[in-house]
């Protein structure tokens, strides 16, 4: 589902390449912690895939496709089969649950009918059928992360790629996110989650990737953050 | 596809709605600068239209009485061609004199349809070597009481003096214009700019979830048609106005007789209030395409 060849990144300005020299193949379906240290490349290797970064070397392919060959009129159609989370949730205040994941859909042009059907589904399966009306800073932290999972799965993506998504929430919450991101993860979806947090990596013991300074240091099955 | 029509309508009402000030702004300079090119592109036509006899250099005209026969005709044309101080003529039959009678009385038309080419002269109008007044009005001289001719007409200083300046004022008004217009521009330009920036995090999660560009761009796009079209509409109707009440007015006042050819044909007026339409809209999406091309990083 995801392939990295030799790629690297370099921003400039900076003396060392955030992501170096990085090879990887990610089936579908799989569950992948990309743990390391603050400033290790986990980012930019989420940003790499979504093409919100282009690589200074190598390349890379999603679903069978080398994305560096896309041309940028086509790079929105990858992304709707890549779903994102973040740390802080990329909500829009002024929509309300309902609206903030009906807008993912309404953007790419989905017809009202799909949207009023599968808007309610997907509040349903990620607990917040009670919250529809709601607007974000109404809700609790936790609450605001299962609505961003929410839009980024409401399309139905591919892969979900999910960047520190219980960096801001308490460990009780946290638990709650990731039984939900690993019931996404069953139904086939490919999730890549950056993370620092090393309970939920010894927990669930699924592949772990360590990035140390750009590199790839360790690639290891159902395994734990150190 | 209706969906998306109907969300590009609502995104584009809801920036205009959101910072209505500077809407309000960005339409009332267009609409200023339109109305202004509109007006000067109107008194240039009224001018026009006013000497358009005296335009090319011609300084007089013989004017033939209409049954005038083809002797005495022939008698001053072999003078005009003859004559060593006459650099060019153009001889406009009755037919010819018709249909300038016609476009100048479009207006008219129970004015057009009293009359018939057999009532209107022909004319010689002559291009004299030299301008002096003196040397014209000497050549005009040697043509007036020949048989066939009803009279001679000299371009008197008066007209020239119109057509000077009020090509003048209407060279100066266009630049203003044409100022104003680049003004326009930049202000569509820099409202756009604020919606973009007011909605920097919706764009940010419309790229993520992978709305096409153009879905992104184009309510920006729109924003600055609408401004442009809404500006060129109300220039259009203070076009109409000034035509109204002040280049009518002028035509048809007793105390302003050499104002009086002064008019501008409803053609005219519906040809510029086109120009000025078009101008509206591709300022105005000039102006958005910039911002957007330029700021949105999609």
């Amino acid at each position: 589902m995801i392939k990295l060849e030799n790629v690297s990144k370099n921003y400039k300005g900076m003396s060392l390449p955030a992501l170096r020299n990085a090879n990887i193949d990610i089936g579908k379906g799989e569950f992948v912690f990309l743990v390391g240290p603050s400033g290790s490349g986990k980012s930019t290797f989420i940003r790499l895939l979504n093409k919100e970064e282009e690589p200074s070397d190598g390349r890379i392919f999603v679903a069978g496709k080398d994305i560096g060959q896309l041309n940028s009129w086509k790079v929105p159609y990858l992304r709707r089969n890549i779903g994102c989370i973040f740390q802080d949730f990329k909500l829009l205040e002024k929509k309300t649950v309902s609206e903030n994941v009906a807008f993912a859909l309404e953007v790419i042009g989905r017809p009202k009918s799909v949207i009023s059907k599968q808007v309610p589904a997907i509040l349903e399966l990620v607990g917040l059928a009670d919250k529809v009306a709601s607007f974000p800073l109404q809700l609790s932290g936790g609450e605001q992360q299962r609505v961003s999972i929410a839009r980024a799965f409401v399309n139905r993506p591919l892969i979900l790629l999910a960047d520190e998504p219980t960096g801001n929430l308490d460990p009780a919450t946290s638990v709650g996110i990731m039984r939900l991101l690993d019931r996404i993860n069953r139904t086939g979806t490919t999730v890549v989650m950056a993370t620092h947090d090393r309970g939920i990596v010894d927990t669930m013991r699924r592949r772990v990737v360590e990035l140390e300074q750009g590199a790839i240091v360790r690639d290891q099955a159902q395994g734990v953050y150190e | 596809m209706a969906l998306k029509v109907t969300y590009m309508l609502r995104e584009t009402g809801t920036n205009l709605v959101r910072r209505i000030s500077l809407t309000i702004a960005a339409i009332l300079t267009i609409s200023i600068s339109l109305a202004l090119f509109g007006s000067s592109l109107l008194a240039r036509d009224g001018v026009a239209n006013a000497t358009q006899r005296w335009e090319g250099g011609i300084e007089f005209v013989i004017w033939m009485i209409p049954d005038a026969d083809a002797d005495q005709d022939a008698a001053i044309r072999r003078a005009i061609d003859e004559s060593p101080a006459v650099a060019s003529f153009t001889y406009v039959n009755q037919d010819e004199a018709f249909v300038e009678f016609s476009e100048m009385f479009a207006d008219s038309p129970e004015l057009i349809e009293s009359v018939e080419a057999s009532d209107l002269p022909p004319s010689y109008r002559v291009v004299p070597t030299d301008p002096d007044a003196d040397v014209v009005a000497e050549l005009g001289r040697q043509f007036d009481n020949r048989p066939g001719v009803r009279n001679v007409v000299f371009a008197s200083e008066a007209i020239k003096d119109i057509q000077l300046q009020a090509n003048r004022i209407s060279s100066g008004l266009l630049w203003v214009s044409i100022a104003l217009l680049v003004a326009s521009a930049l202000l569509i330009l820099n409202t756009i700019v604020v919606a973009i920036n007011a909605r920097r995090k919706e764009i940010e999660v419309m790229k993520l979830v992978g709305a096409s560009n153009w879905f992104i761009r184009l309510p920006f796009m729109l924003e600055g048609l609408v401004h442009g079209l809404v500006g060129s509409g109300f220039a259009v109707v203070a076009m109409w106005g000034v035509k109204r009440w002040v280049i009518d007015g002028f035509s048809q006042s007793q105390n302003l007789k050499l104002l009086e050819g002064l008019r501008v044909t409803t053609a005219e007026l519906i040809n510029r209030s086109l120009w000025v339409l078009g101008i509206g809209v591709i300022v105005g999406i000039l102006g958005s395409a910039f911002a957007v091309s330029t700021k949105l990083d999609v």
